[in-house]
């Protein structure tokens, strides 16, 4: 099973380069069946990561582009008045998918948003008092531009604790973006991806996530992580307990992602910057900015003791 | 800050506790004090039922005002204990009135702290401070309630209180035990209200009637070594040398002449004692009698005394400087085979134990004449008068209890009437006889006898056991012991009281008879508690105390009775800690993480310090980065250690981490 | 001279509390920091004691003597209880809620126990108000979350005065405390009031008021089809002309924006400006209207939301009229 992770990281590797931490925290995301939100300007790849986790992992993929105007319905589709049997029927709308990039989340209205957000949050869609399920697995990538905040509605916290991460992909190395330039666009070669695993597969790997072990004492840290947040008076509002449950899913995905059983501090680590910097809120200073977040989060890793002392 | 209002609960919970504290002085004082508490602390507690108001300031004036009359009033002598104990209680009564808040809540605990003092000053029996505990286990939850919050149950409660208790007392013991007496530091004001107990300074015919009737402990007595025959128990007092034809009294001025007294510790020379080697030690435990003189057997030759000012005086008594108004213990030793003053009187003593009173008992002056002309003069005449006097009592008296009331001429009345009566009657009538024969003699008063108690060893001494004897004085013999008594009721002697008396007398004295075995055994057993309560509490003093810690400490030496007390509080206090906060400290590292910390401490020593959040992972990294020749060790161990805190891996890898982190060393 | 004395012996001490206490946002109660002695009634205690002691040695009754060394075993007791019940504490400062000048600041703290043992008549007074404290009981197993409220006299940053926590539990002989020095800082709002900003500006924001972004949009022009667009923004008459799909691209910007200006505002002193902007931010916020905050130096452009109505109010309560270029 490692291999095959570490195959299918390679393979969405050699599409977006000198990202691999991205994309392990992305899969990590979506083995810990959460939901993804990046954060970053446009054309770092964001869809081409989209794309190419999909097309290895064998799921079916749609894209919203979300817009000022876009309604509701125009993502998880409506009723439509088949003429020919003379009754009302359900058109799926592009929500109806294994992978689903939800692009540019914040230049939607609240309304447009919150469809999605309750799609995502109950993993089915009610239209005209009618549930229809969303397929298995349901991974959704919604994506949002740091910069123009004009015109956008910016996610209230209820709703971004709703994405297990928020990542940003940030410019590539100086190496790896030579390599861009010199080879071939990646979105031609995105046909060429094979899917490495199957549904049945990836079912078994995501339950496998949940039987990573976690111990009393890999417990104990993450509930000091948590604790410090309530109580340090940088944070303006400390992590939920639904965050802390996110905090050891990730944490659980991505031991495995390394080939353990069991969750070492070291994983929680590594996911604590995503899981944790959209959920809280600074004290002071620029609260909404990344820099100050990501600050928050080193400030929380370096200010909590791995052991109980 | 302000102080808080106390609840009404709290407030009850006072009233209680100073309702039991005050209630054994309800029956040493004045009447008119238990209405004024109980309607003060009536008036306070329906403040809040009835929605009065404090009293005010004049009603408060008045009460005081009255309180200070019934104070003068009542009390005969103002500047005296109770006076005090009365006003005090006055006081407190009123400050009841305005009891509002913590602070005052915590007056009332300190009066009643007092209050249980003042009842120690009239009461000190075990019963007593057996009640006093009670009181004080009441008076403790009372005084927890001021300050706890509000809606704890009972349980907790009477925990609270068990802890506070099972602290308070060890400690209390302790410092008992160990805290240095002192003698009285002034002068106190003496205690009314508490009679003399015993016989008077003078005897008169009935007197020693009332005195046999009670049951009353006079004094105990715990012997050195083997008890003395009962026919040697004779408990010497008082002398009584002058008779007026009625009663008997002490010379002239012996209470009152402390000059002539020696306050030595040993028998002073001019007793001319000669004695044999016969010396028996007792420590005597003596009742307050509210008397100055002591008791002593045959010819006291040392005595001390921690709590009294003892005095050897004459006619080889010993008294205390002052009457004996608490419970008091002395050591003596006497002689009990003695010569005293053998060769001569002299002339006052022989004009004062040969006086009588001018006339009167014609009858009994005329019979002794008769004798005198009978046997002749001479000391061998002398002895046989003093025999037939003895045996004429013995032929033709009787002893008894019920005795016709005697006439002005009481000797008379006795030898020559009724010829029935007791102790009193026998001796008075033989010096009087001796006296009217020209042989000087004296009517000596104490305590004859005792009941033995045999497992605890010591002798209890009581009222009813008062007797009356008689010395006389020969020329090259000395004083000489004479109890006419005995030559009419030898089982007074030999037993007791009461098998000296006919079986329908027997009820006229006072205490249980062998008839009743049972309770006889009981009334031993209590007198027993109360005699060791006495011994060891309630006569602990420095003597005792010194002898004590000696015995327990090896030498009692300042540095190590001070070591013992603060060894033994800091014990107590330790046990009380560790019942609160638990026996293990909280969070006792486990043998790995102690492991680990060593590794983590030996190569901080090296400069390189776990970080705070740094895995152990990370922390050999970083420090394998630097040092490559450590890394591989160092991955090791931090592999090891995650395995075992994160993969739940069995004991066995636990002990070879170990063993790896105490041994490889940053070399 | 007695109240001088002791109010220098208390200033000398304070000093001296504060010297072994160092600031922190949390707190634990030990015996570096804890301090026990007899208070006033606690002496009288010592009295009564001594009392029944020379009473006990002047009538030679060892009852009495007896009762006046359980006193002190008592005294004794006390002295460990009140330290116990202190021992163990931890207090620890959580934060505040938002406070605008003249108000009184609610700071939030939790009390708990190291080893969940309860506490009991616990006090807690600030040291410039100590004649109120605030009466704690700390169940056990428990932790408590309690509010203490300060004076917020002035804008800006105002630090947290001595906490004093004392206990007389269980029996008020003896009195055991600790004072505390807290780290945080209060941020504190400038006072809103009422006031009048500039006409222009005024009619920018209430003619704006309910502009919302949907019903403005300008048709900016064509943008390349992405999968996955709404149909109703694919320009059809493009793809009618054969030339492939488009998508139309409508522009929102806002076409005049709600700025508070600190130099907009008519009002006589720098506070007074800045009290007027505090209470146009509160008042917009509840609105639910998007605004920016120009002062000289700082420019927050237009948002709406919590996280943005924060951040201009902080803006305005740190702001230094004299220092120009100061930076949010």
């Amino acid at each position: 099973m490692l291999s095959e992770l570490q195959t299918i990281v390679k393979a969405v590797g050699q599409l977006l380069l000198g990202k691999e931490e991205q994309i392990k925290l992305a899969l990590c995301c979506l083995l810990a069946r959460g939901h993804l939100l990046i954060e970053d300007l446009p054309g770092m790849g964001k869809t081409t990561l989209a794309q190419s986790l999909a097309k290895v992992l064998g799921l079916s993929y749609q894209r919203v582009q979300f817009t000022s105007d876009l309604l509701p319905g125009d993502i998880i589709g409506g009723s439509i008045f088949d003429q020919g049997k003379g009754s009302f029927r359900f058109h799926p709308g592009p929500v109806f998918t294994q992978v689903l990039l939800a692009d540019e989340i914040n230049r939607s209205t609240p309304k447009a948003q919150s469809a999605l957000l309750e799609a995502m949050e109950e993993r089915q869609v009610s239209v005209d008092s009618i549930s229809h399920a969303l397929p298995e697995p349901f991974f959704v990538i919604a994506t949002q531009n740091p910069l123009s905040q004009a015109g956008t509605y910016a996610l209230p916290e209820s709703q971004l604790d709703r994405f297990l991460m928020c990542l940003s992909l940030g410019y590539p190395p100086a190496e790896a973006e030579k390599a861009l330039l010199m080879g071939r666009d990646p979105r031609e070669r995105l046909p060429e991806l094979k899917a490495l695993v199957d549904l049945h597969k990836l079912k078994h790997i995501q339950a496998q996530v949940e039987a990573v072990k976690a111990s009393e004492a890999l417990i104990t840290y993450i509930q000091r992580l948590v604790q410090f947040t309530r109580e340090h008076e940088s944070f303006y509002c400390g992590l939920s307990p639904r965050a802390a449950m996110a905090l050891l899913r990730s944490a659980k995905a991505w031991a495995l992602l390394h080939g353990r059983d069991h969750v070492l501090p070291d994983d929680v680590q590594a996911v604590v910057p995503a899981v944790v910097e959209h959920r809280v809120q600074g004290q002071f200073g620029n609260a909404s900015s990344a820099e100050g977040q990501q600050n928050l989060s080193r400030l929380l890793l370096n200010s909590v003791a791995v052991m109980a002392p | 800050m302000k102080s808080l209002l106390l609840r009404q609960g709290q407030l009850k919970a006072l009233a209680l506790s100073q309702l039991f504290c005050l209630l054994p002085l309800a029956f040493v004082l004045p009447l008119w004090l238990v209405p004024f508490w109980l309607m003060s602390i009536a008036w306070r507690l329906s403040l809040h039922r009835f929605s009065w108001s404090f009293p005010s300031t004049a009603v408060k004036a008045t009460a005081l005002l009255l309180a200070l009359v019934a104070i003068v009033l009542s009390s005969p002598k103002l500047m005296s204990v109770d006076s005090f104990v009365m006003f005090f209680i006055s006081a407190f009564s009123l400050k009841l009135l305005e009891l509002e808040s913590r602070d005052d809540g915590l007056l009332v605990v300190g009066a009643n702290f007092v209050a249980l003092a003042c009842s120690f000053l009239y009461f000190q029996t075990l019963y007593i401070s057996v009640y006093a505990l009670f009181c004080l286990a009441f008076l403790f939850w009372a005084w927890l309630a001021i300050y706890r919050s509000a809606g704890l149950s009972a349980r907790v409660q009477y925990a609270h209180v068990a802890k506070l208790i099972a602290v308070v007392l060890p400690c209390m013991f302790l410092l008992f035990v160990v805290m240095p007496r002192y003698g009285q530091l002034w002068q106190m004001p003496s205690q009314q209200g508490k009679a003399a107990t015993g016989f008077s300074d003078s005897m008169s015919p009935g007197d020693f009637s009332e005195l046999i009737q009670s049951d009353a402990v006079a004094f105990r007595v715990s012997f050195d070594a083997a008890l003395p025959e009962p026919s040697e128990r004779y408990w010497r007092a008082l002398v009584f040398e002058e008779f007026d034809g009625r009663r008997w009294s002490l010379s002239q001025g012996w209470l009152s002449a402390y000059a002539q007294n020696y306050a030595t510790t040993k028998a002073p020379n001019q007793w001319q004692l000669s004695q044999s080697d016969k010396v028996t030690g007792y420590e005597l435990l003596l009742e307050a009698h509210q008397q100055p003189w002591l008791f002593s057997l045959g010819a006291p030759l040392a005595a001390n005394s921690n709590s009294l000012d003892l005095r050897f005086s004459s006619a080889l008594l010993l008294k205390s400087r002052r009457p004996v108004a608490s419970r008091a213990s002395y050591w003596v030793s006497s002689a009990l085979d003695y010569r005293y003053q053998t060769l001569q009187l002299n002339s006052t003593q022989a004009r004062r134990n040969l006086r009588l009173p001018e006339q009167g008992n014609e009858q009994s002056r005329a019979l002794a004449k008769e004798l005198r002309a009978q046997f002749g003069t001479g000391v061998e005449a002398d002895k046989k008068l003093i025999n037939e006097i003895m045996s004429m009592f013995n032929r033709d008296f009787y002893y008894s209890l019920k005795v016709p009331t005697l006439g002005p001429n009481s000797v008379d009345d006795f030898i020559f009437g009724s010829r029935r009566g007791f102790c009193e009657h026998y001796s008075s009538s033989f010096v009087f006889l001796l006296r009217a024969a020209g042989i000087p003699a004296r009517v000596v008063v104490g305590y004859q006898g005792g009941q033995y108690n045999r497992d605890a060893d010591y002798l209890i001494v009581r009222q009813r056991d008062a007797h009356a004897w008689a010395e006389y004085w020969l020329p090259g013999e000395g004083w000489l012991r004479a109890d006419p008594t005995s030559a009419v009721a030898p089982s007074r002697i030999e037993q007791d009281l009461g098998s000296a008396l006919s079986a329908d007398e027997r009820d006229l004295v006072g205490g249980l008879h062998s008839s009743v075995a049972a309770l006889m055994w009981l009334q031993l057993r209590m007198d027993e508690l109360s005699y060791q309560w006495q011994k060891f509490v309630l006569n602990y003093d420095s003597r005792m105390q010194s002898h004590f810690l000696e015995k327990l400490l090896g030498a009692a030496t300042p540095t190590r009775i001070a070591m013992f007390l603060l060894g033994g509080l800091a014990l107590i206090l330790a046990l009380y800690w560790l019942s609160l906060f638990g026996f293990r400290s909280p969070r006792r590292a486990s043998p790995v993480q102690r492991a680990y910390a060593l590794h983590l401490k030996r190569l901080a020593k090296r400069g390189y310090a776990l970080k705070r959040g740094e895995t152990p992972l990370a922390y050999a990294g970083r420090i394998g980065a630097v040092q490559p020749s450590w890394s591989h060790a160092l991955l090791t161990i931090a592999k090891a250690y995650n395995r075992i805190c994160y993969a739940d891996v069995g004991a066995k890898s636990e002990q070879h981490f170990i063993s790896l982190c105490r041994s490889w060393k940053p070399n | 001279m007695l109240p001088t004395l002791t109010h220098s012996l208390r200033q000398r001490f304070a000093n001296f509390a504060a010297r072994r206490v160092q600031a922190s946002l949390e707190h634990k109660l030990t015996q570096r920091n804890l301090f026990v002695f007899p208070p006033w009634r606690g002496l009288g205690f010592l009295g009564f004691l001594l009392a029944l002691w020379l009473l006990g040695t002047n009538y030679q009754n060892n009852l009495i003597l007896a009762l006046s060394f359980l006193m002190a075993s008592v005294f004794v007791f006390a002295i460990l209880a009140s330290y116990a019940n202190m021992q163990g504490l931890s207090l620890v400062y959580l934060g505040h809620r938002e406070v605008f000048a003249g108000g009184r600041v609610q700071l939030k703290f939790r009390l708990s126990h190291r080893r969940g043992h309860g506490a009991d008549g616990l006090e807690l007074a600030w040291q410039n108000q100590l004649d109120n404290p605030l009466l704690l009981t700390l169940e056990a197993g428990q932790e408590l979350e309690f509010e203490l409220d300060i004076v917020a006299a002035k804008r800006g940053l105002i630090a947290l005065p001595p906490l004093r926590v004392q206990t007389v539990y269980p029996l008020g002989i003896v009195r055991c405390w600790t004072w505390l020095r807290w780290s945080a800082r209060v941020l504190v709002f400038p006072k809103p009031e009422r006031g009048a900003i500039a006409q222009a500006q005024l009619e920018a924001l209430s003619g704006q008021g309910q502009s919302q972004v949907t019903g403005h949009e300008d048709f900016n022009g064509l943008a390349v089809y992405q999968a996955g667009a709404p149909t109703r923004r694919i320009a059809w008459k493009a793809y009618a002309r054969g030339r492939g799909l488009w998508l139309k691209d409508f522009s929102q910007e806002l076409s005049a924006e709600n700025w508070l200006d600190y130099d907009a505002v008519q009002a006589s002193s720098a506070e007074r400006r800045l009290s007027v902007l505090s209470e146009r931010t509160v008042v917009l916020s509840a609105q639910g209207e998007a605004f920016g905050l120009r002062l000289p130096g700082v420019t927050i452009p237009p948002a709406t939301g919590v996280a943005h109505r924060k951040q201009c109010l902080e803006a305005l309560a740190r702001f230094a009229p004299t220092r120009v270029g100061h930076s949010g």
